[in-house]
């Protein structure tokens, strides 16, 4: 049985409709990447995945329960966790362990226990050191990795990211990129992430393109025509205009390496 | 760069009064206040000044902090004076009381902000008045909108600031014009103002859902103890309102 | 023009030691330049666009200019506050003095130059989406008409769509003769977009010149296309990194590699 599932969903306000004819099965341990420019409702679907929103239409489960039954909310959203775009608006103790005990005090644990998942998670993320730091004095990266570690402290089964690493500079972003993989591969955590950014899905184990509202593909990254194009497809497609032959197929830089050395040149 | 507009900020320190429960140091404000407006008569002032004094050489904190929040108040304290001694009957003295007790309430909640940090004056007044809950009263609620309205308070400043400067780099001078052209100035910050406070206030609370606010009676990382260090401030506090009353009584 | 000359800013800190933002400052961008300014957050970008556009005034030094300079802050589209597309554009150009009919035309104008048509002077511009607030917060500073425009982190949280028809716009504006000042993170925008390059470390002018010259001497700006020509190097081919500053660049060298072993 799939982790997250949206068979038939759509969501409209205001007259808009931001989501058409959803559907989407994510497996436990998957990487998915959701891409789509800005206006292709992937905010929209990372809200509806975590039960914030219900569908207007169809009907969106987490681990068997329906985001629709009101008494299943809590267990969907520890299951589920969202982090948002800006840290500074999901931020809200005064130190780095204050706010990581947000969702722990809220589920009502004991302070002992709190204290030990804290230091565990803190560990996870490499925030140690700033354990009592305030976090309006933290990086940007550093900042995105506090509101992940809120989330990873719920010991939830699945993370759900909207755009969170727009905001930061490469090197943070890979970082943090570095960091979801790493917790997928060794903690089998499934990682939902949405994002503008090619890039992003070129290491995913599904990808899903939205635009306008629908999808229009969904797969293995290499198996999917992904726009925009990623910096190895770009050179690729130089490299043809230049009358060097490479396969319209490459999309990633190991990609264009591979097929760079098959051409005997490296 | 974050600059820090905080009604009077939390200076780290290791005090006395740093470490007494927040409850304590509530209770004991009150009290103050409390005495602060009791004493009427020349002893009693001095008293309670020795007391304040005695207080902020305890906290050890700057005097400079504690006198931030008094500047702004000069004018006004000022023309409060002024208007004492023209117009009341024994205004000097009616004057020279009106302003102690404003700056003495100032010093005391500036001892109250500047030794604890905000989080813990919610966690104080949320846990102090907790007994409310079997009231109906939502305390939990309620102090978790204090405690967020103090965390994003430089936020929101940094944002006014940001916006300032866009508006400004457009041409924008808030010190042309008469009042007409002044307020429709501070629209063009106001209403983005408003814009961004809302949309942080729709994402934080995905953010709060999403971490399982309200799914039931929470706990607390650091539960509020108290200690002996407590108990004598206590001793203290009610010894200082039952003084200032006695002396209120006896007419000292 | 602008030219800075040992230009300094610090910020008092409320009562402790005074923070030293920009330090010792100086170098010239020409008239018609296209300049990126580049470095670590926290390196003083921010406040360099404040300083070069007049919102802030230097502790010491000087700042010479010739012409006026107009700057988009990030995220520039927090500034919105009118309610029609045309009066939010207006708002500077009325600021400026101009009369209303003048300032109108003004707007429509730069409305039009960032790809905004009349259908839109109308509308709500707090109802637009990211990208079209985002066009209507730069035809309000274009509106400014000045000479020269410092933009702060213009492509952050745009979508490539719009990122790329941000670039042509900046490029368009350049081509019609404004100096185009850009601060961005993305070493990569900049070396493919820029000409000259300002590399800022803690405040300082770390190096600053032609973008293709600065960019091989330090190893922190290393640019996406550089990597790779790095790791093809590293594999055997036989390609000289340094010249790969942008994926043309890149294109260009492993085309004439290739077709150099026939």
């Amino acid at each position: 049985m799939a982790l997250i599932e949206a068979r038939g969903v759509s969501y409209s306000y205001n007259g808009k409709q931001a989501l058409s004819g959803i559907d989407l099965s994510i497996g436990s341990g998957q990487f998915v990447v959701v891409l789509g420019p800005n206006g292709s409702g992937k905010s929209t679907l990372a809200r509806l995945l975590n039960a914030i929103i219900l569908p207007t239409q169809g009907e969106v489960s987490v681990d068997g329960h329906l985001t629709s039954d009101k008494a299943s909310v809590f267990d969907i959203r520890k299951t589920a966790g969202l982090v948002l775009q800006n840290p500074d608006n999901q931020i809200i103790g005064d130190t780095v362990e204050d706010d990581i005990a947000f969702a722990l005090e809220n589920m009502g644990l004991h302070p002992s226990w709190i204290d030990s998942i804290i230091t565990d998670v803190l560990e996870q993320t490499g925030l140690t050191a700033q354990r009592f730091s305030n976090p309006r004095e933290l990086s940007g990266g550093q900042k995105e990795l506090l509101c992940i570690a809120g989330i990873l402290a719920m010991k939830g089964r699945c993370i759900i990211l909207d755009e969170a690493l727009s905001m930061l500079d490469r090197e943070n972003r890979n970082l943090i990129v570095d960091l979801l993989h790493r917790l997928n591969r060794e903690n089998g955590l499934t990682v939902v992430m949405t994002s503008q950014d090619t890039e992003d899905a070129l290491d995913a184990d599904l990808v899903v393109v939205l635009d306008d509202g629908k999808v229009v593909a969904s797969g293995k990254p290499e198996d999917v025509r992904i726009v925009p194009e990623s910096f190895a497809s770009s050179v690729a497609s130089m490299l043809r205009e230049r009358n060097v032959a490479v396969s319209e197929e490459v999309v990633s830089e190991d990609g264009l390496l591979k097929a760079l050395s098959k051409k005997g040149a490296v | 760069m974050i600059r820090d507009v905080t009604l009077g900020r939390y200076y780290r320190q290791d005090s006395f009064v740093h470490t007494l429960d927040p409850r304590t140091k509530l209770c004991g404000v009150a009290f103050l206040i409390a005495g602060i407006f009791i004493s009427s008569s020349v002893i009693s002032c001095i008293f309670t000044m020795l007391c304040i004094a005695a207080l902020v050489w305890l906290s050890r904190v700057p005097l400079r902090y504690m006198v931030k929040g008094l500047l702004p108040i000069f004018v006004f304290l000022a023309v409060v004076a002024v208007l004492n001694i023209i117009l009341v009957p024994n205004g000097v003295f009616r004057a020279i009381l009106i302003s102690l007790r404003v700056v003495e309430v100032i010093f005391a909640s500036n001892l109250l902000c500047l030794s604890t940090r905000p989080r813990e004056i919610s966690n104080g007044v949320e846990t102090g008045f907790s007994w409310m809950r079997h009231l109906k009263v939502p305390v939990h609620d309620l102090a978790t909108i204090v405690s967020i309205a103090f965390t994003f308070i430089p936020i929101l400043a940094e944002e006014a600031r940001r916006i300032l400067d866009a508006q400004t780099s457009r041409g924008l001078d808030m010190r042309k014009g008469g009042l007409v052209k002044k307020t429709k100035a501070s629209v063009s910050v106001i209403i983005p103002m408003f814009v961004s406070a809302i949309e942080r206030a729709e994402n934080l609370a995905v953010a709060m859902e999403s971490r399982l606010y309200g799914c039931g009676e929470p706990t607390r990382l650091h539960p509020l103890k108290y200690s002996y260090d407590d108990a004598a401030a206590y001793v203290c506090i009610f010894t200082y309102l039952l003084v200032v009353i006695l002396m209120k009584v006896g007419r000292l | 023009m602008i030219e800075l000359r040992n230009v300094s800013f610090s910020y008092p800190s409320d009562g402790r030691q005074q923070v030293k933002v920009i330090d010792d400052v100086s170098f010239s961008i020409q008239d018609n330049g296209f300049v990126g300014i580049t470095g670590k957050i926290g390196s003083g970008k921010t406040t360099l666009c404040k300083l070069l556009c007049g919102l802030l005034k230097p502790s010491s030094g000087q700042i010479l200019k010739e012409g006026r300079v107009a700057l988009a802050m990030q995220f520039p589209e927090s500034q919105i506050f009118e309610n029609t597309v045309l009066k939010d554009v207006m708002f500077g150009p009325l600021n400026m003095g101009l009369p209303e009919e003048q300032a109108r035309s003004v707007a429509e104008k730069s409305l039009e130059s960032v790809g905004l048509d009349g259908s839109f002077f109308d509308r709500n511009p707090l109802r637009l989406s990211g990208g079209e607030k985002r066009r209507v917060a730069l035809a309000g500073v274009l509106a400014l008409n000045a000479d020269i425009y410092v933009f702060d982190e213009p492509a952050t949280g745009l979508d490539s769509r719009w990122h790329d028809s941000l670039f042509e716009l900046l490029h368009r504006l350049n081509d019609s003769g404004k100096t185009v000042i850009i601060v961005s993170h993305s070493i990569d925008d900049i070396a493919e977009n820029c000409r000259t390059l300002v590399y800022l470390e803690d405040g300082k002018v770390a190096d600053f010149g032609n973008t293709a010259d600065v960019i091989p001497r330090h190893r922190s700006l290393e640019t996406r296309a550089m990597g790779f020509a790095r790791r093809l190097a590293s594999e055997g081919m036989e390609i000289d990194y340094t010249k790969a500053v942008t994926r043309k660049d890149l294109a260009d060298l492993i085309a004439s590699r290739i077709q150099f072993q026939g």
